[in-house]
């Protein structure tokens, strides 16, 4: 038995460049129960199969999808000193918040469908191998969670960075020569990209966290549901070590392998550290965006992003608390059956870590020795 | 039970070196020891049989090192990667690379669309040592991948445009990027899907062109064996193809044809050669399988 799970297409349009040419992605990974058992990889498809799927439903990925996503950032724009000190204060606020808009909307459906869709599929094939051992759904839940949002957000972020430059630079330049307020408009519009980009860049990235959140558990239940079913059909415990026996981990000391049952506590931090590491890479906007967007969030209904950023008891924006997120696994719910409720308590701390910065050590930049040993591998 | 890799190999060296790869591996999931781990495993990756599997398999690596990956993202814009970012990310790279050349893990690796993940280093477009060195160990990953010719590799780039960005560090790159992006290009013009692929439009086309043609003249100025090797290889391919050995006739460098580099190849027959057959295709206005070229001389000759 074959299950099929894609449930959009997963095009990957491009920015700007000559190659529009539309191509796709192989979007489905058929797992193949017979397999599944002894090599717990899914098996990859020709890219023809992938290229012939058709969405069964409406892509998640269009703008009236993503909007309710957007919210509402309108209290984080920034209107540089100067521009207040002419007494503009109000209208190049409305301005600003005009042309950023106008320009999130321009891009942010392809640069959502590809973030999302390469964040998803690198996340299933990781969860799938590094947690098919693991007992309790919650943990492989909230750990896909975590990876996904980190990875759908990043890349959307720095996807999104230059074309959302090029295009709020040229909406704010038509606005202010129609308006003919100011003289020197390219000044102007340099500095007013320059203090809203980032702004603008953690309003895409949200959306495309929110959203990877959003469908990863239809992702990975299916392959999920697969698994555990040839192991009920097979007689075998849900994590049986004899797995080891066969397949890949035969050859991974037991050291490295994912503990059977339950993963101990410095396997998890593995995926816990996605949502450290990027809360630390992110920029001060990114942050402040993250912090506020629970309350605005709140005010529009059917967001999911309360979802994703809930607060709870006192912390600011806990992504992944199990309580917030539980919701949301109707689909996951189904195909398991049940779910633990559970919450992992070690989650709630997960934000107020202090930032660890992973110290830079003097280690030599041997970028020379490297070059030539890079080099070496292509001579032909 | 022990593993068969620790159990399986009585020499006590090569255990003893096994059990540091383990440990090593077992080091990067722990931010606290990755910087060492990164830096002493890309070191001795040559070394460590077998690493490929060990660091796919086992758990949290891959995770840890795409943690490595988009935790420099926030450096590329604007370009402000240190010297010992760029070191770090790329010993990461380097891992990935290893994967990306073994057998057992080249599908996995792109099943999971990891490759992806560094297309955002090779869109950068500063010139600094970190930048360079950044782009030049990403694209060796992605070489890595190619050097073994699988079409579904080369479909896989071509569905996720790797050419644009390719033919952006021919552009702009240093001599050694250059090399490895245009070895990139070849591998994937050899492969029919991808020469179908650059001649399906004459954009295309004229985008992978000119980009060659430009470094052909920056060589005729700073001469480099094994680039132009890569160029000649590249164009020849392209005059496979019959509308693209057409519009040859109109925008092969001159340079090519009028021994510029006769110097430059000297010790390489097999490059003089191609560039001989290239020049050939080009003069016929189509291409000639290699082993009718002889044939049909004989018969112009009236042989």
């Amino acid at each position: 038995e074959e299950v099929n799970n894609t449930s959009y297409a997963s095009g990957h349009p491009s920015l700007a460049n000559q190659y529009t040419a539309p191509v796709h992605l192989p979007s489905s990974t058929i797992v193949d129960d017979d397999k599944i058992g002894t090599l717990m990889i899914p098996e990859r498809v020709s890219s023809g199969q992938g290229l012939t799927q058709v969405a069964s439903s409406p892509s998640p990925f269009t703008l009236s999808q993503l909007q309710p996503l957007i919210g509402n950032y309108d209290s984080y724009i920034n209107v540089n000193p100067k521009l207040t000190s002419m007494g503009l204060q109000l209208q190049f606020q409305r301005i600003i918040q005009m042309s950023l808009d106008k320009a999130i909307r321009e891009i942010v459906s392809p640069v959502i469908q590809r973030s999302v869709t390469i964040a998803s599929r690198t996340t299933k094939e990781m969860v799938l191998k590094d947690l098919s051992m693991e007992s309790d759904d919650g943990v492989i839940l909230r750990s896909a969670h975590m990876m996904v949002g980190a990875l759908a957000g990043s890349l959307a972020h720095v996807t999104c960075k230059e074309p959302l430059r090029v295009s709020l630079s040229s909406h704010l330049r038509v606005v202010l020569q129609a308006l003919n307020v100011v003289t020197d408009i390219d000044q102007i519009v340099q500095n007013i990209t320059t203090d809203n980009l980032d702004l603008g860049c953690a309003v895409i990235e949200n959306v495309a966290t929110a959203k990877a959140v959003e469908l990863i558990d239809g992702e990975i239940a299916p392959a999920f549901a697969s698994l555990r079913k040839h192991r009920e059909a097979t007689g075998s415990a849900y994590y049986d070590a004899g797995t080891y026996a066969q397949g890949p981990f035969a050859r991974i000391p037991e050291a490295l392998r994912p503990k059977p049952g339950h993963l101990s506590v410095a396997q998890m931090q593995v995926y816990k550290d996605f949502v450290r590491t990027w809360q630390n890479q992110s920029s001060q906007s990114t942050n402040v965006m993250r912090a506020g967007l629970p309350g605005i969030a709140g005010d529009s209904a059917g967001s999911s992003l309360p979802r994703v950023y809930g607060s709870n008891a006192g912390q600011a924006n806990n992504l992944y608390s199990s309580a917030q997120v539980a919701p949301g696994f109707s689909t996951m719910g189904q195909q398991l059956d049940t779910l633990p409720e559970e919450s992992d308590r070690s989650s709630v701390h997960l934000l107020s870590v202090p930032s660890n910065q992973v110290g830079t050590s003097d280690a030599m930049v041997q970028h020379g020795a490297e070059v030539s040993s890079i080099m070496s591998s292509f001579s032909v | 039970p022990s593993s068969p890799i620790a159990a399986g190999t009585p020499q006590p060296g090569k255990e003893r070196k096994m059990a540091s790869a383990e440990q090593l591996v077992l080091d990067l999931c722990d931010p606290e020891l990755r910087e060492n781990a990164l830096l002493d495993l890309s070191k001795k990756r040559e070394i460590f049989q077998d690493l490929a599997p060990l660091l796919w398999h086992s758990f949290g690596t891959i995770a840890a090192l795409l943690q490595e990956i988009v935790s420099i993202y926030p450096a590329l814009s604007p370009p402000t990667l240190t010297p010992v970012a760029s070191n770090r990310v790329c010993n990461a790279l380097a891992l990935l690379q290893c994967v990306a050349s073994h057998p057992d893990t080249r599908i996995l690796f792109l099943n999971a669309h990891i490759p992806l993940y560094l297309y955002p280093f090779l869109n950068t477009t500063s010139k600094t040592r970190p930048f360079e060195y950044l782009r030049l160990t990403s694209l060796g990953v992605i070489g890595a991948l190619v050097k073994v010719d699988d079409t579904e590799v080369i479909s896989f780039l071509l569905q996720t445009e790797i050419i644009p960005l390719c033919l952006r560090t021919m552009e702009m790159g240093s001599e050694l990027s250059k090399t490895v992006a245009t070895f990139i290009v070849q591998k994937i013009l050899l492969d029919d899907i991808g020469l179908r692929y650059i001649c399906a439009t004459a954009e295309r086309f004229y985008a992978v062109g000119s980009v060659l043609a430009t470094m052909v003249a920056t060589l005729a100025e700073q001469p480099s064996t094994r680039l132009l090797k890569h160029i000649i290889r590249c164009y020849l391919r392209l005059s496979d193809n019959q509308r693209a050995c057409e519009a040859l006739q109109n925008c092969l460098p001159d340079m090519l044809k009028d021994g510029t580099f006769n110097n430059c190849l000297r010790d390489d027959p097999a490059t003089r050669r191609w560039l001989q057959q290239l020049l050939h295709n080009v003069a016929m206005g189509s291409p000639v399988p290699v082993g009718m070229q002889t044939a049909r001389l004989d018969h112009m000759m009236g042989n």
